[in-house]
């Protein structure tokens, strides 16, 4: 397992490098904007952070499931598959790749926010003001008390759904890749199976937890439980699924 | 024993593989021989577990083919395989760190051999130094079986000699090599049985040496024989 | 070394060596390759180089000792006799051929004898 990991790891590097490398220069024109005290450039600079840090996750994650595609349709995949290795584990190893780096870019994202907006308030001399602001735009829009439990719930219920969408975009390709082995439409067929089977998760969850809508903490722990679940569940089928029809 | 058992492979409506019962034995070294699309490649695949019988049985050591087979099967694709990220080095400590088997000391000999450098890059090298990097790093692997799918192609004829030297190195009394070429001719002196693969079927196998004392052919001119009737098209036998 | 394909590789191995043992090149008692040299020696398959000595040995012309290797038989005699087998046989193969041609025997022996005279072929110094 452990040098699965190495190796995918290793393969998504290069998707990673450009991630940095957008952040380095964002950030970069950012402090240069707080130094020279130009607003125009720390707005600018600001929203764009802000854009990548949510694009910058899930291209890390779609960068994943390309790697998955290109393992399955082409020839290198016989790197992959020759090895004495069976699917459960290339698959699991997968999946660890992409829940560790996306968790990884997220905190350092999130660490990164923190630091910029610090920096920002600090520059412009309104700390003491930040906290109070905090607390009252998560209680204005969650009606939760800021307390530790609930927060990090939050976190895992995050992570959860987070994993349950990563299996759903494993599963969706290696069924479109089983179906359609990696002919022309493969990758716009394996997108069409993910919006598909998202919503079918989604609904199935609505209609089940419709119920807890009230209780905000239950309601988290019961999401982050069937997300898990259905993450589960999708990673066992598609590792099946990728053994029975493997066809490299 | 590597084995097959009235494997039959099917992809959609094509059959590749009809009921083929073949077993290969230690201490051999077999040519696999047939046309293009007649089934080599796909029994390879199947040795290794890359791909699941329709039907019937692919068995190592008496064991269905799977995950731990792949430790003492070492498969050589015809098909360029590594990542292009790669240098020569690095393909060498990937299968190093998969294959308990390979030897690193025997790999940067077979590389020195054929005149292939540790630092060069995958994605620039020419198909000829890709094809002899296939075969090093796969026959550094002191596995128990060897399948190499075409080991000749797109290589000149220094190298294939230095090859087929290794193919010979390679193999032992505890090994099983299947190769199989289009090109007969340097199979020859290095296999001692051929096994005739027509259209997904098994049509003969026999030990060389005798199939040349009892009818002076050679495996060429029986490959002639064998595929006669499937026209002009294999021209590549010469 | 190029093989006939069509004749059976173990022979003309065979053959390669007992030229070595008839010319010198191989003297009796000498220790041969092992089967593996052998195989790597001349690009052949190990259970083809395994044959050579088999039938090798079954002709009396090297002896295996356990653990020691093969070697060329000591017996000065074998050799000789080994000779005169191989130069009988190229000397029918050549005189048939002759006759072929249409020659008559005692033709044949007079253009030996003129070749010999023009150009006297001693045996070879190797």
């Amino acid at each position: 397992m452990k040098m699965l990991l190495k190796y995918e790891f290793r393969k998504s590097w290069s998707a990673k490098l450009i991630a940095l490398g957008l952040f380095a220069v964002l950030e970069a024109a950012l402090l240069l904007g707080l130094l020279f005290d130009h607003s125009r450039t720390v707005g600018f600079a600001t929203g764009l952070l802000v854009f990548a840090a949510f694009v910058v996750p899930m291209a890390i994650g779609i960068a994943s499931v390309v790697i998955l595609h290109r393992d399955m349709n082409s020839k290198q995949g016989y790197m992959l598959f020759m090895t004495p290795r069976n699917c459960y584990q290339i698959l699991g190893a997968k999946v660890i790749e992409n829940g560790v780096s996306v968790l990884l870019a997220g905190v350092a994202i999130a660490l990164l926010g923190v630091l910029d907006v610090t920096l920002v308030f600090a520059r412009y001399n309104l700390l003491d003001d930040l906290w109070e602001q905090l607390s009252k735009i998560i209680e204005a829009f969650t009606h939760l008390s800021i307390d530790r439990t609930t927060v990090l719930l939050f976190f895992f219920s995050v992570l959860c759904s987070w994993l349950c969408t990563v299996n759903i975009a494993y599963f969706a390709d290696i069924l479109s890749s089983s179906i359609l082995r990696g002919k022309k439409f493969s990758g716009l067929v394996a997108f069409i199976f993910f919006i598909v089977i998202s919503l079918l998760v989604s609904r199935l969850g609505f209609f089940a937890f419709e119920s807890l809508n009230r209780k905000p903490v239950s309601y988290l722990l019961a999401d982050a439980v069937y997300s898990l679940v259905c993450a589960v569940a999708l990673y066992f089928g598609a590792a099946a699924i990728m053994d029975r029809n493997l066809n490299v | 024993m590597l084995e097959s058992r009235e494997v039959t492979m099917r992809f959609g409506s094509t059959v590749a593989l009809d009921h083929v019962t073949l077993r290969l034995e230690p201490g051999h070294i077999y040519a696999l021989l047939g046309p293009n699309g007649s089934g080599k490649t796909t029994w390879m695949k199947l040795a290794t577990g890359l791909l699941h019988p329709t039907e019937g049985q692919m068995l190592w050591k008496g064991e269905t083919v799977g995950m731990h087979s792949r430790e003492d099967v070492a498969y050589m694709s015809t098909e360029p395989f590594f990542y292009p990220w790669m240098t020569a080095k690095s393909v060498g400590k990937y299968y190093e760190d998969f294959f308990a088997d390979f030897d690193p000391a025997r790999y940067e000999d077979l590389l020195r051999r054929m005149d292939l450098a540790p630092g060069l890059k995958v994605k620039n090298l020419s198909s000829g130094m890709m094809a002899k990097m296939k075969v090093a790093v796969t026959l550094a692997r002191r596995a128990k079986v060897y399948l190499l799918d075409e080991p000749f192609n797109g290589i000149d004829l220094l190298a294939r000699d230095q090859i087929a030297r290794t193919i010979v190195e390679a193999a032992d009394s505890d090994t099983v090599l299947a190769m199989s070429s289009h090109l007969v001719e340097e199979m020859e002196a290095i296999a001692d049985w051929a096994v005739f693969i027509k259209q997904g079927r098994l049509v003969e196998s026999c030990d060389l040496e005798t199939m040349r004392q009892r009818t002076g052919l050679s495996m060429a001119d029986r490959y002639r024989q064998v595929y006669a009737d499937l026209g002009a098209g294999d021209k590549e036998v010469l | 070394m190029n093989f006939d394909p069509m004749l059976p590789i173990w022979a003309q191995v065979a053959d390669a060596l007992k030229r070595d043992m008839v010319s010198g090149r191989l003297k009796p008692g000498d220790r041969l390759l092992s089967t593996r040299e052998l195989a790597l020696r001349f690009t052949i398959n190990p259970n083809t180089a395994a044959r050579v000595y088999q039938e090798l040995e079954n002709s009396g012309l090297c002896e295996t000792r356990r653990g020691l290797g093969t070697f060329v038989t000591a017996d000065a005699e074998r050799i000789a006799a080994l000779r005169a087998a191989m130069a009988e046989e190229l000397l029918r193969g050549f005189l048939s051929r002759l006759q072929d041609l249409g020659l008559t025997r005692g033709e044949a022996l007079a253009m030996i004898e003129a070749a010999e005279q023009a150009q006297p072929a001693g045996p070879s110094e190797e």
